[in-house]
């Protein structure tokens, strides 16, 4: 199993979003995938067809000797789903076992090719942490705006492993291309080429609790995600970065 | 069978079958020819025979409509009204299998040793004589020279060796068979044993007509005869020039500019425009500024002869510097020396003003003025994204090459390679010294940019041609446009060959020489073309012999002269230039730059600098009366001379029927070619003003609700953007959209309306665009560096017979537009005539 975190340093980039999006595409090509919800606002499984929020996942496996495969979902096209759970105390208990995470998904049982993609809470914060450490490969998700500008200084300093991708684009707005630009020269090859637009596309889809594949297929997001979905399996399973 | 008893009764009209009895001209037919229904019959048989062979007629010339005579005339000229479509696809077609077949039967003895040699790799031999070339001309120029005295030697004595009429047909039959071999082969060196047969064949046919053929009674015959042998000696003339500066093309690579941008000389690129509308000079303008080039290197400036207060306020508001003088003298060059006095960059990059260059343009061309420092001009291809008149009244466009490329595709490349690349007015980088050495831009001539060059040239300066189109333009609109535009380039060649004449003077080698003799002389075609499309009026008319010889001994020699040469030529220029279209070319200036260029000679300081209209819209579709008069003039000559040829094989002349044939055959040539002239002539409507280009990348359309499509482009122009789907998509025209399109990694957004919604196409309109928008759409779109480097992959390669068959229907279209462009003048003037108030309204 190949596992992908996706990371962000500011709020709203679309990390929940577009690991739905990106789990429905790694499927849609013909690998098992599993999406990981390490974000205690446990919205992952919403996105990928749930009607209501998933009661029990990570979160109580953390805590029971039980393997984590046993509260794993299953949607109609075939992604499976380790949803986080409904919690109300936070996630201060993650932060005793550093490792808590890696353990845990060691656990889940699934064929050799699967992938992971785990979703995570905003940076700084144990979990996310967690996951940078225990994914093959991190996707810093930002949006080409100034604050995401002004958060790359604070990344971690272990980025061995990482891509970075722009998020909900909008080329139609001057300082989207400008950032742009700025980002592209501050990461050079780290930096995704293919970027996601920003279209109405896959919140209406989510909101008519349908896949974007089916609901939007000529859309720009859907191809973007498509092939962002072909570069990034490319890169887990070379198991080398551009 | 009619029954006369029963009408006897009835009104002389009824008896005599008239319809309209108050039409004069309906009696008076109906007097000598009974209508239909009372038509006597043949004996069956006869009926039988008439009526199959009508009814066969009709079905193969394909006549429209039976009964009128109109469309009969039409379809015994060979005309096919197919849609347009179909001609376009015709070209494409083989010829008749009947044909192909024998041919191909024909052609069986030479098919083994053509298997055999196509297991021969020729490239060692070619890079073999490439160095030997490479180390002649820089070691040992000597050797050069001698190598080139010794080829004249040879080639005299093959060319005046006399042979009887057999044996000259036994080494035509020779040397057509190796060059039918030698053309499938690759590279130089088949190609220079095809020229040496050509130079053979043709000097062969010169000097036998210059010895054995002037025995001319004195008077008329002699005039007309000694004007066709000038004549030919002229084209052999060209023929073997054009050789020379032809066979050979250097492909010259780029030259690499240091990874240093410090070392990068300044530039100057001027843009010169005189009254030409701020929608053509802008996206010239706009594209100059995105020229990837450091900011503080590149200085653009709008030389602007017409002093314009819009074309000022564009200039400020985009920050490029506008440049004015008090007075226009010496047109285009006067407007760049005083240019000149106004900026100090290294270099100086010249555009005219509808000339839009694309971002890679100066670090193309820049590298040769850093590899070698006597280099004093870059050269870049002129490319046109419009069709020329030809190639929009014959449907041409991106299939046939239009009348520049053999200029840019293969004469330049081969003037590079004897360092005489010409300066072409636009579309090239000069540098500063050079030209202040000197004295600026040439003022004397019409053609100030060749003339400048051959100036260079003179000082020891070298020059660079690059074959990459690295801008392109709207190419002429209209017929007379473009004939006014050649005849001042003819012109200002025949000065410049008076005044400044490339043979003498110092400073330049022989091939240079040679190089720009033949650009000069070249123009001078319009005389010997309008010899050879009058010389068998000559016999026709009058019965005088003006070649004394029997046709069959001139088959033998005129006919390698001609074939030869057109295979040779096609496997040179073939992708640049189909067989025959020279023919066709310029049969339609001959007339027109025939009196300019002999005026030039006899007095080089009369003429105007003239300039051409662009981007002008065609509203109705029409034939230029005007234009075409000598082509009429000249056809009907020909057409009447065809039909006394006829009577003279028939009847009159039946002792020389050779003569008589050659004669014929030589007149119809003439007519479809002065056919293909008059279809030219008529002025197929132009409906766009700003000409779509075809483009292919991907893009994405915002609608305003925030949905997308992800999409391709197929054209575009400065106005608008095709795009293709592949299924429909629920908008409606005047919905506001934003169309994304990149440039490099940057992508970027233009507002644009819906104007017109297909199945599988949207059209758009681009909604008000800031200069800062209209920038960027230039930069995604005209000046992409790759906007135009395929742009020759949709020609088709040149076929010699197929081209013939097109130029021979082009010749038919040409006359059904004369016919039918008679008619309606003369029902227009009928009606005019009886109704002149009708007419009025």
């Amino acid at each position: 199993m190949k596992t992908i975190a996706l990371v962000s340093g500011t709020g709203g980039s679309g990390r929940t979003t577009l690991t739905a999006a990106l789990a429905c595409a790694i499927r849609r090509s013909g690998r098992p995938v599993l999406a990981v919800d390490a974000d205690p606002a446990n919205l992952l499984a919403l996105h990928l067809g749930a009607i209501e929020p998933a009661p029990t996942g990570l979160d109580a496996a953390l805590l029971a000797p039980a393997s984590a495969s046993a509260y794993a979902l299953e949607n109609s096209d075939g992604v499976r789903i380790l949803p986080f759970g409904g919690t109300s105390g936070g996630d201060s208990h993650w932060s005793a076992d550093p490792h808590a995470l890696r353990t845990l998904l060691q656990s889940v049982e699934l064929p050799d090719d699967t992938i992971a993609l785990i979703d995570t809470p905003r940076l700084p914060s144990s979990l996310a942490a967690q996951a940078l450490a225990a994914a093959d490969l991190s996707l810093f998700v930002w949006r080409a705006d100034c604050a995401s500008y002004a958060r790359l200084g604070a990344l971690p300093a272990d980025t061995a492993r990482a891509l970075h991708l722009i998020n909900q684009m909008d080329p139609t707005r001057r300082l989207q291309t400008d950032v742009h630009s700025l980002l592209r020269a501050r990461l050079g090859k780290r930096l995704l080429e293919q970027v996601v637009h920003r279209d109405e596309a896959l919140p209406e889809s989510i909101a008519a609790n349908r896949n974007p594949f089916d609901y939007a297929p000529r859309s720009r997001v859907v191809q973007d995600i498509t092939t962002l979905a072909q570069q990034l399996i490319e890169v887990v399973t070379a198991g080398a970065l551009p | 069978m009619s029954e006369p008893a029963r009408r006897r009764s009835s009104s002389w009209a009824d008896r005599l079958g008239v319809a309209d009895r108050r039409n004069p001209a309906d009696w008076l037919w109906r007097l000598f020819v009974l209508p239909p229904d009372q038509r006597r019959r043949w004996p069956l048989p006869i009926e039988l025979l008439t009526e199959a062979l009508r009814a066969a007629a009709i079905r193969v010339l394909g006549v429209r409509q039976p009964g009128r005579l109109r469309d009969w005339i039409l379809a015994a000229l060979l005309v096919r009204s197919a849609p347009p479509a179909a001609t376009a696809h015709a070209a494409e077609k083989t010829p008749t299998s009947l044909l192909t077949l024998l041919w191909r039967w024909l052609l069986l003895p030479l098919s083994i040793p053509s298997h055999q040699l196509d297991r021969v790799d020729f490239r060692p031999a070619d890079r073999r004589l490439e160095t030997f070339a490479r180390y002649t001309t820089e070691h040992r120029p000597t050797l050069g020279y001698l190598m080139v005295a010794a080829v004249i030697v040879l080639l005299s004595i093959c060319a005046t060796t006399p042979l009887t009429p057999l044996a000259q047909l036994v080494l035509f039959l020779l040397m057509w068979g190796s060059t039918l071999l030698l053309r499938r082969l690759p590279g130089k060196v088949p190609t220079l044993v095809m020229v040496g047969f050509s130079l053979v064949a043709s000097s062969r046919y010169i000097w036998w007509r210059l010895t054995q053929t002037l025995d001319l009674e004195p008077g008329l015959e002699s005039v007309m005869g000694i004007g066709l042998v000038a004549a030919e000696c002229y084209t052999w003339l060209i023929l073997i020039l054009r050789y020379v500066q032809d066979s050979w093309q250097l492909n010259r690579p780029v030259a690499p500019l240091p990874a240093d941008t410090t070392r990068w000389p300044t530039v100057d690129v001027f843009v010169t425009t005189y009254d030409e509308p701020l929608s053509v000079l802008k996206p010239t303008v706009l594209a100059a500024l995105s020229l990837d080039w450091p900011r503080n290197k590149l200085n653009v400036c709008v030389l602007d002869d017409g002093r314009r207060e819009d074309v000022r306020r564009f200039a400020a508001e985009v920050g490029v510097q506008y440049i004015i003088r008090s007075n226009n003298f010496h047109a285009k060059a006067g407007n760049l020396n005083h240019g000149m006095t106004e900026t100090r960059g290294d270099l100086v990059a010249v555009f005219d003003c509808d000339h839009i260059p694309v971002r890679s343009f100066l670090q193309m061309t820049v590298g040769w003025f850093l590899r070698d420092p006597k280099c004093a001009l870059v050269q870049t291809p002129h490319h046109f994204f419009s069709p020329d008149p030809f190639e929009r009244n014959l449907g041409t466009f991106h299939r046939v090459p239009n009348e520049g490329s053999l200029f840019y595709g293969v004469i330049q490349d081969g003037n590079d390679l004897w360092n005489a690349t010409f300066f072409c007015g636009s579309c090239a980088v000069l540098r500063r010294t050079a030209l202040q050495d000197i004295g600026g831009f040439a003022v004397e001539t019409l053609t100030e940019d060749a003339h400048t060059a051959l100036r260079l040239h003179r000082h020891g300066y070298t020059s660079a041609y690059v074959k990459l189109p690295q801008a392109a333009g709207l190419a002429t609109e209209t017929l007379p446009g473009h004939i006014r535009q050649r005849m001042r380039w003819a012109r200002g060649m025949a000065q410049t060959f008076r005044l400044d004449n490339p043979l003498l003077g110092k400073g330049l080698t022989l091939f240079q020489r040679i190089c720009y003799a033949n650009a000069m002389l070249h123009f001078f075609n319009g005389l010997p073309r309008l010899v050879f499309l009058t010389a068998p009026l000559g016999y026709l008319f009058f019965e005088y012999h003006i070649i004394n010889a029997w046709a069959t001994t001139i088959a033998v020699y005129v006919l390698p002269h001609l074939i030869q040469a057109g295979l040779v030529t096609s496997r040179i220029q073939g992708k640049y230039r189909h067989s025959f279209w020279a023919e066709a070319y310029e049969s339609v200036l001959a007339w027109y730059i025939a009196l300019p260029t002999t005026l030039a000679l006899i007095k080089p300081d009369a003429g105007r600098f003239d300039i051409t209209a662009k981007g002008g819209l065609i509203e109705k579709g029409y034939f230029d009366w005007k234009i075409s008069l000598p082509y009429v003039v000249l056809t009907a000559l020909n057409t009447l001379g065809f039909l006394i040829g006829l009577g003279r094989l028939l009847f009159w002349n039946t002792y020389e029927t050779g003569t008589v044939l050659m004669n014929l055959a030589w007149t119809i040539y003439n007519i479809f070619m002065l056919g293909a002239a008059l279809g030219v002539a008529s002025e197929a409507r132009q409906v766009r003003v700003a000409h779509r280009v075809p483009l292919r990348v991907p893009a994405t359309l915002y609608f305003e609700d925030g949905r997308t499509i992800a999409c391709t482009t197929s054209d575009y122009s400065g106005r608008g953007l095709g795009i293709e789907l592949d299924a429909p998509v629920e908008t409606s025209a005047d919905a506001r959209v934003q169309i994304v399109l990149s440039r490099g990694d940057r992508e970027f957004a233009f507002p644009a309306l819906i104007s017109t919604v297909g199945a599988d196409r949207l059209g758009l309109r681009f909604a008000q665009l800031s200069l800062r928008d209209e920038q960027n759409l230039v930069a995604c779109t005209f000046a992409r560096a790759d906007a135009w480097l395929d742009a020759d992959e949709a020609v088709a390669r040149d076929r010699p017979l197929v081209s013939l068959g097109e130029i021979m229907r082009f010749g038919a279209i040409g006359y059904r537009h004369l016919v039918v462009s008679s008619f309606a003048l003369l029902t227009q003037r009928l009606r005019a005539s009886r109704d002149p108030a009708s007419v009025a309204a």
